[in-house]
C-alpha cells in the first residue's frame, strides 16, 4: 500500500503541475515544417500573421538544445529580449542571485552543478557552428523553487543565442501567437493553415493531449508495479482465505462453548480486522505522504528521472487525488475484512466440540 | 482474541493515526501551495513547457515540439538516422577502442 499510494502520489503530482503550469504558456505556437521536420521560421511572417483577426501579439522565440558532450547532457538555451520590462520584473523574483545584462547567462540549479563539476565556474566556453568558441559568463542562478522547470536551462540575450547556434538574422526558432480571446483559437489556426500551409500550429489543448500521452506511455512501468503490489496482497488474502489456523478454530470454538452467537463472533472478527487493515492503511498513506512530500522520494524519483545526468530537485507540489484514495482504500481494506469473515463465518457455524476437536 | 483493553487502546491509536493523517495533510497543504505561483511565473517567463526531470530524452523535455518519431531516440547519443535506428554518438573524449564488444 505504501509502495502504490507513493507512486500515486507522484504521478498526481506530476500531473498536476503539468496542468498547473500549461496555463502560463503562450496559447498558439506555430513553427515551419520542412520534409516533414522542424525547421527555423521566417520572420516576414510576423505581419500577416499579426494581421490575422483576434492576434493580440506574435512574439518570435529563439531556443534549442545544446549537447554538453563531456557530461553527456542537453542545455535547453533561450533566448530572451533583456531590455523587456515585463521579463525584468518577472525575474526579480526567480533569480536566487546575480543579475541579467548584455554578456551573461542565467542557468538553472542543475546547469550550474554541471558546469561547477566541470570547472566553469565563472563562465562557460559554449562551441559554435564554425568551431570556435563563444565565452559567456554565468550571471546569475535561478531559485531552487524552480527546479523542476529550470534545472536544465540556460537562458540568454537572443543575440547570443543567434551567434552560438548560427540563427540567421531573418529566422527565429518558432513564433508565439497570444489571443484575447480563446474562442476564436481555432478560427485562428484555420486562418495560420490557409496563409502558411507548410506550418504546424500547437495549442494548449495539443500539449495537453500529448501530456496525456506521456502518462499512458509511462503508465506500463506503473502498472507492472501495481500489478507487483496487488499480487503480493492477493497473495496474503488467499492464504487467510483458505482457512484459518488451529488457534484460531479452538478460539472461535471456545467462544461457541461458552454461549457467544455466530455474530457475536462475526462482529468480534469485524473489529479485528477492521482495527488491522484501517491501521495498515493509514499508516501507509502517511509513510507515503512524508516520503514523497518531505523526504522527495528517494529512489522512487529514479523511476521517473531515469538515468538523467541532470537530477532535479524532486519538490512537488501536494495535491491529493480523493478518488485514487478510494481506490486504494476498497482494494485493501475491505477485501482484507471479507477474508477474516468469511472462513470464521465457516468454521463459527459448525458445532462447538466440532470445531475443537 | 481482543479484549476491553486492547480495543480501546488499539481505538485510541487509531485516532491518534488520523489526527496525525489529517494534520499532516493540512501541514503539506499550506507549506506546500506557494511554490507554484513562482513555477507558474517561470514558465510564463520561458514560454517553453514540460518538466526537466528527463532531459536527456528530447521527448520528454519539449515532447510537443520534437518530430514525430524522436520518441524513439531515448538518449543524447542516439542521434537519429531513420525514425527506426540510431547512430551512436559517443563524446569526443572517449576512448572508442574500449567501446568495441569483440
Amino acid at each position: 500500500m505504501f509502495l502504490l499510494s507513493s507512486i500515486l502520489f507522484i504521478a498526481n503530482s506530476i500531473r498536476y503541475e503539468l496542468e498547473r503550469t500549461l496555463n502560463s504558456l503562450p496559447p498558439i505556437t506555430v513553427q515551419k515544417l520542412q520534409a516533414g521536420r522542424h525547421e527555423l521560421i521566417s520572420l516576414q511572417k510576423l505581419d500577416k500573421l499579426l494581421d490575422i483577426d483576434g492576434v493580440q501579439s506574435a512574439i518570435p522565440r529563439y531556443w534549442g538544445y545544446y549537447y554538453f558532450a563531456n557530461a553527456g547532457v542537453n542545455f535547453s538555451i533561450v533566448g530572451v529580449d533583456i531590455f523587456d520590462k515585463a521579463y525584468s520584473d518577472i525575474l526579480h523574483n526567480l533569480l536566487e542571485n546575480g543579475t541579467f545584462g548584455n554578456d551573461g547567462m542565467l542557468v538553472g540549479q542543475g546547469v550550474a552543478k554541471i558546469l561547477r563539476e566541470n570547472y566553469y565556474k565563472e563562465y562557460f566556453n559554449f562551441v559554435k557552428s564554425d568551431g570556435s568558441l563563444k565565452q559567456v559568463n554565468l550571471a546569475g542562478v535561478f531559485d531552487a523553487k524552480t527546479s523542476l522547470e529550470s534545472n536544465d536551462m540556460i537562458f540568454m540575450p537572443k543575440a547570443l543565442v543567434q551567434e552560438i547556434f548560427d540563427l540567421p538574422q531573418d529566422k527565429a526558432t518558432d513564433i508565439v501567437l497570444q489571443v484575447a480571446n480563446k474562442d476564436e483559437i481555432p478560427n485562428i489556426i484555420a486562418k495560420v493553415k490557409e496563409i502558411y500551409p507548410d506550418s504546424r500550429v500547437i495549442t494548449k489543448d495539443d500539449m495537453r493531449i500529448s501530456y496525456q500521452n506521456i502518462f499512458d506511455y509511462k503508465s506500463g512501468l506503473f502498472l507492472a508495479l501495481f500489478i507487483v503490489a496487488i499480487f503480493t496482497f492477493f497473495m496474503i488474502i488467499y492464504d487467510r482465505a483458505s482457512g484459518l489456523s488451529g488457534n484460531e478454530k479452538k478460539e472461535i470454538g471456545i467462544l461457541k462453548a461458552l454461549g457467544w452467537r455466530i455474530e457475536d463472533i462475526l462482529q468480534e472478527k469485524f473489529y479485528e480486522a477492521f482495527i488491522i487493515s484501517f491501521f495498515a492503511f493509514i499508516t501507509a498513506l502517511i509513510a507515503a505522504l512524508s516520503f514523497v512530500y518531505l523526504l522527495q522520494a528517494p529512489l522512487l524519483r529514479d523511476i521517473f528521472m531515469g538515468y538523467s545526468v541532470l537530477k532535479s530537485d524532486f519538490d512537488l507540489p501536494f495535491t491529493i487525488d480523493f478518488r485514487m484514495l478510494s481506490v486504494v482504500f476498497f482494494l485493501s481494506v475491505p477485501i482484507y475484512i471479507a477474508a477474516i469473515i468469511i472462513p470464521s463465518w465457516r468454521v463459527a457455524s459448525m458445532d462447538a466440540d466440532e470445531v475443537m476437536r | 482474541m481482543i479484549t476491553k483493553t486492547i480495543a480501546r487502546t488499539s481505538l485510541f491509536l487509531l485516532l491518534l493515526l488520523v489526527l496525525f493523517f489529517v494534520s499532516e495533510l493540512c501541514f503539506l497543504y499550506i507549506y506546500k501551495e506557494n511554490n507554484l505561483h513562482v513555477k507558474q511565473n517561470f514558465v510564463q517567463f520561458s514560454s517553453l513547457g514540460d518538466l526537466a526531470i528527463s532531459n536527456e530524452a528530447h521527448f520528454i523535455r519539449h515532447r510537443t515540439y520534437a518530430d514525430t518519431f524522436s520518441i524513439f531516440a531515448i538518449s543524447p547519443e542516439l542521434l537519429e538516422n531513420f525514425p527506426s535506428t540510431f547512430v551512436y554518438h559517443y563524446p569526443t573524449i572517449q576512448n572508442t577502442s574500449k567501446m568495441y564488444r569483440e
